[in-house]
């Protein structure tokens, strides 16, 4: 099929897509010229690769060639690995509409990342642990680029080649933060793929998605592709304080990648992507938990996040005879910004301006030998290095100064002198937030395989070595003054500055024993996980606050008892360490009825040791910081089935854990025999996809998709006693697929089911972040 | 022989001199010192609150004889649930060679960042004896004994 026998069709589609944005582009009052000039981006874009009128490609030929990505740490078929794992390919995750890591919740067994907050969120929970803030347990690789910074964990897929999820700590190969596993995706290479792809998508809550790519394979030794893509939605939840949509969203982002094979046996890439986000977010909504009843979205002040993010990737290889060495360089830069009413109600306590700058380099040098061999061999070398600048400002505005600071005080002091009270001549005044963290590590490591007969014997270890500090400078300016005593306000200045450092030295092994079967294999293995340690930089408004109230009475030579004091009033206090788990797994990956059905499954066990909790300090407290829990153990199972037969594929996976405290005192109760919070005990994802082919003169073929997803039971907090049931979403689709063409409606959570994504508390109030309601669209790709 | 004897006049002289300025240096010099010990507050109803290790600062002013007292975290009454810091400026003081006698009448002690009228110091009167301060006073409508310990 030539690109020239399709342009009235192309045509057609194009102006389509341009009715289809003209239609909601009278009713969307916000970004809308943010809007007009990304789609006009993108249809300029359009027409260039239109004019260049590459050859289109047929891809039905290219399914299996896509999907085949041979990574440079692992074998490229991860289901021979003793390892579980999820492998989604381009159609996988096309089809099945993953637009984000997020989508990938249950289809992989154990993985679940919420929906809540913003894209700087990212929360991710694998296997019942997880992390909220700083460290995650996942490792992202893209194209072989560590992610190092978690901010940028949720991002849109578009043109992704192969995601690949490795569950288990995979800290020996990748390094810190994989204590849960990795997750690599694999952007599309113009070497496997040549063509125009096209998409536009319209869904509830106004919510558009475009994508237009290219890629062009100019000879064997060189192609090169660009694409973009943009997104927005109006959003789904109500701020009713403010009558307006709360979790409104643009995206946008560029890639252009380039290939250069100059023999057969070097090839260099280069892969540069920007990104670009500005959204709302945070629909959190206060309950009470003495009536049970959860409130609507009400707060006055706006929530907003930006971010954009840079990233630069070069992926050298050589191919010896007997050996591959790779060599991955990467930098990357994010400016994000969050701006959030910190107490979510409608009165005015605090906000918090978080603004950071990160610039990071890493150096990934891999030498492992050609699959097949009865040894097989691989080493490397890593080293990273981050810098980040962060202001974070918390503004205390009236309430948050009446509330408190002054009921505090006053309080005290009303006791003795009915009329009198100390007073704040600001109405709002902020709280000075800097910090400067660089973070650097290296490491080395290593991992040998023996095929002896139906054995494989694996071993690896890894050294990591890292290092941070954190730079701290953080002030406040107040003018008070005791009406008994002071007829004119008095400036007092808190200053709180310093630096601390955290080092860490990290053996991580691994070991491993595989069983070939005919069909098969079934392994067991032991590894390590490792997650860094580190500065909690959102608790020091309240170490300051602290101070400044303790500033105030020393000014006043007043000591009230047990005013002014916190659990964490030093920057060496809020430091945390690293959480160390032993992962014990035996799993099977099986190929049954004529290889018809692919069935996989583990079980394990984790120990964990120094594990981080995300906590809030007692009382009216502004921040939160990571702590290190006790002990903490896992035992859990997973499940995933796949059977394709004919036209018919249906999918089934299943996870389940069984997380408990082990040792876990937070000074005030014990936790012991609790289950942990945020992770789900159960996720399930079922799917069924269903072929029709049918006269060619109309519609070449229609698919039918069903899928069915179930999460929970998920506690909120450390003693149990909130939780979330096992929630159920329905989503289906119908594709009507003609030539280059396929129009799909879909919709999402088909049932309108109600549930929490998310709770937590802030000034001693309770609050959640409800899941998305029903949803449904229209989608219309262009494959030429 | 005149210059001698006018030598030896002038030597007489000033020895007698040296004599005069050590009997005046025997008495006993105010420094600043922080003293520690027990307040006794008459609660006008038949009791006493009392407060154990309450620290008193003493400072001399220049160019008088009075000094500051710094009172550090007293409270005067168990219903206080806040302790203060008190300044009492202008005690006038005597020295003697064997104690420092401390007096004061109608005198606006300063807390909480300012004046505080409703709590005029009258009656100071107290002594500074082998470096133990004991004095009492009414604050307010307050009597209260303040002894340190050595």
């Amino acid at each position: 099929m030539r690109v020239d026998s399709h342009f009235e069709a192309f045509t057609f589609a194009v102006l389509s897509i341009a009715i289809l944005l003209n239609l909601f582009r009278s009713q969307n009052s916000k970004c809308n010229n943010l809007k007009i000039s990304g789609v006009s981006l993108l249809f300029a874009v359009l027409s260039v690769l239109f004019l260049a009128k590459s050859e289109p490609a047929d891809t039905s030929k290219l399914l299996k060639v896509i999907d085949v990505v041979a990574p440079i740490k692992q074998n490229a078929d991860a289901r021979v690995q003793p390892v579980s794992s999820t492998t989604l390919g381009l159609f996988n995750l096309e089809e099945m509409r993953i637009h984000s890591v997020m989508d990938i919740s249950a289809i992989s067994p154990n993985f679940y990342q919420p929906d809540y907050g913003s894209k700087m969120t990212s929360s991710i929970y694998i296997r019942g642990f997880g992390s909220r803030i700083d460290q995650p347990v996942l490792g992202l690789n893209i194209d072989d680029l560590p992610c190092l910074n978690k901010n940028n964990y949720n991002f849109n897929f578009y043109d992704i080649r192969k995601v690949e999820l490795l569950r288990g700590p995979q800290g020996t190969l990748y390094g810190r933060n994989t204590i849960g596993g990795v997750m690599n995706i694999y952007t599309l290479s113009p070497m496997v793929y040549q063509g125009v792809r096209l998409s536009a998508e319209y869904g509830s809550a106004n919510s558009i998605r475009a994508k237009a790519s290219f890629y062009k394979k100019v000879s064997r030794k060189f192609g090169y592709s660009a694409g973009a893509f943009y997104a927005h939605t109006d959003g789904f939840f109500q701020n009713e304080f403010r009558n307006e949509k709360c979790d409104w969203g643009d995206d946008a982002g560029v890639r252009i990648r380039t290939s250069w094979h100059p023999t057969r046996k070097v090839s260099v890439e280069n892969i540069a992507s920007i990104g670009y986000t500005n959204e709302g977010g945070y629909a959190y909504s206060m309950f009470d938990n003495q009536t049970n009843v959860q409130n609507p979205v009400s707060y006055n002040d706006p929530c907003e996040y930006k971010r954009i993010n840079i990233s630069e990737g070069i992926v050298a290889k050589y191919s010896g005879d007997n050996f591959l060495l790779s060599s991955v360089t990467g930098y990357q830069f994010t400016n994000d910004r969050m701006s959030i009413d910190n107490d979510f109600t409608s009165e005015s306590f605090f906000t918090i301006i978080q603004h950071q700058k990160e610039h990071a380099l890493s150096q990934d040098f891999v030498l492992k030998s050609k699959e097949g061999k009865q040894w097989q061999w691989l080493a490397g070398a890593f080293g990273f290095m981050k810098h980040i600048d962060m202001n974070a400002p918390v503004t205390f505005k009236e309430d948050g100064i009446d509330e408190l600071i002054l009921e505090n005080a006053n309080g005290g002091i009303h006791t003795v002198f009915q009329d009198a009270d100390i007073m704040i001549e600001e109405n709002e005044f902020p709280i000075e937030s800097n910090f400067v963290v660089p973070t650097y590590g290296a490491a080395l490591y290593g991992q040998v395989s023996r095929n002896v007969g139906q054995f494989t014997l694996q071993i690896g270890a890894r050294l990591d070595y890292e290092s941070s500090s954190m730079s701290y400078n953080n002030s406040a300016l107040i003018h008070y003054r005791f009406t008994k005593t002071m007829p004119n306000y008095k400036a007092l200045t808190t200053v709180f500055k310093g630096k601390e450092r955290l080092s860490f030295l990290e053996f991580l092994p691994k070991a491993s024993l595989l069983y070939n079967l005919t069909n098969g294999n079934v392994y067991f293995s032991a590894a390590k996980g490792y997650k860094a340690g580190g500065f909690n930089t959102q608790i020091f408004s309240d170490i300051l606050q602290s101070k400044m109230m303790n500033n105030l009475m020393s000014d006043l030579g007043v000591h009230l008892d047990g005013v002014g004091s916190t659990t964490y009033n030093t920057a060496s206090a809020t430091t945390y360490k690293p959480e160390y788990s032993w992962n014990f797994e035996l799993g099977s990956h099986l190929m049954l009825i004529d290889n018809c059905l692919q069935l996989d499954w583990s079980a394990f066990l984790i120990n964990c040791n120094n594990q981080q909790l995300t906590v809030f300090p007692q009382g009216k407290s502004t921040g939160r910081m990571m702590s290190n829990a006790g002990k903490s153990r896992v035992v859990g199972g997973e499940v995933s089935a796949l059977y394709k037969f004919k036209e018919l594929t249906v999918g089934v996976n299943y996870g389940h854990t069984n997380a408990r405290f082990v040792e876990y005192n937070d000074g005030n109760n014990s936790y012991a025999g609790n289950f942990l919070p945020y992770a789900p005990q159960n996720t399930v994802s079922a799917n069924a996809a269903y072929k029709i082919h049918l006269n060619k003169k109309v519609i070449d073929r229609i698919v039918g998709a069903c899928a069915w997803q179930a999460i929970g039971m998920i506690y909120w907090n450390e003693d149990n006693t909130l939780s979330q049931p096992i929630y159920n979403l329905l989503s289906a689709s119908l594709s009507f697929q003609k030539s280059v063409f396929d129009l799909t409606l879909w919709g999402k959570n088909l049932t309108n089911e109600l549930y929490n994504t998310f709770y937590f508390k802030s000034i001693g109030n309770n609050f959640f972040s409800k899941g998305k309601p029903l949803q449904a669209g229209i989608t219309l790709t262009i494959n030429l | 022989m005149k210059i001698v004897l006018l030598t030896a006049l002038v030597v007489a002289a000033f020895v007698s001199c040296e004599k005069d300025e050590d009997q005046k240096e025997a008495v006993v010099e105010v420094v600043s010192e922080t003293y520690v010990g027990s307040l006794s507050v008459n609660q006008n109803d038949g009791t006493f609150f009392t407060l154990d290790s309450v620290s008193v600062e003493v400072n001399p002013t220049d160019g008088d004889s009075t000094l500051n007292m710094i009172m550090r975290g007293v409270k005067f009454s168990s219903r206080m649930p806040v302790s203060l810091d008190m300044t009492v400026n202008g005690i006038a003081y005597t020295s003697t060679t064997t104690n420092v006698s401390l007096s004061g009448n109608n005198i606006i002690p300063i807390a909480m960042g300012g004046e505080f009228p409703d709590y005029t110091i009258t009656n100071y009167v107290g002594t500074i004896t082998d470096g133990v301060l004991s004095f009492s006073m009414v604050c307010g409508k307050y009597p209260l004994t303040f002894t340190s310990t050595k």
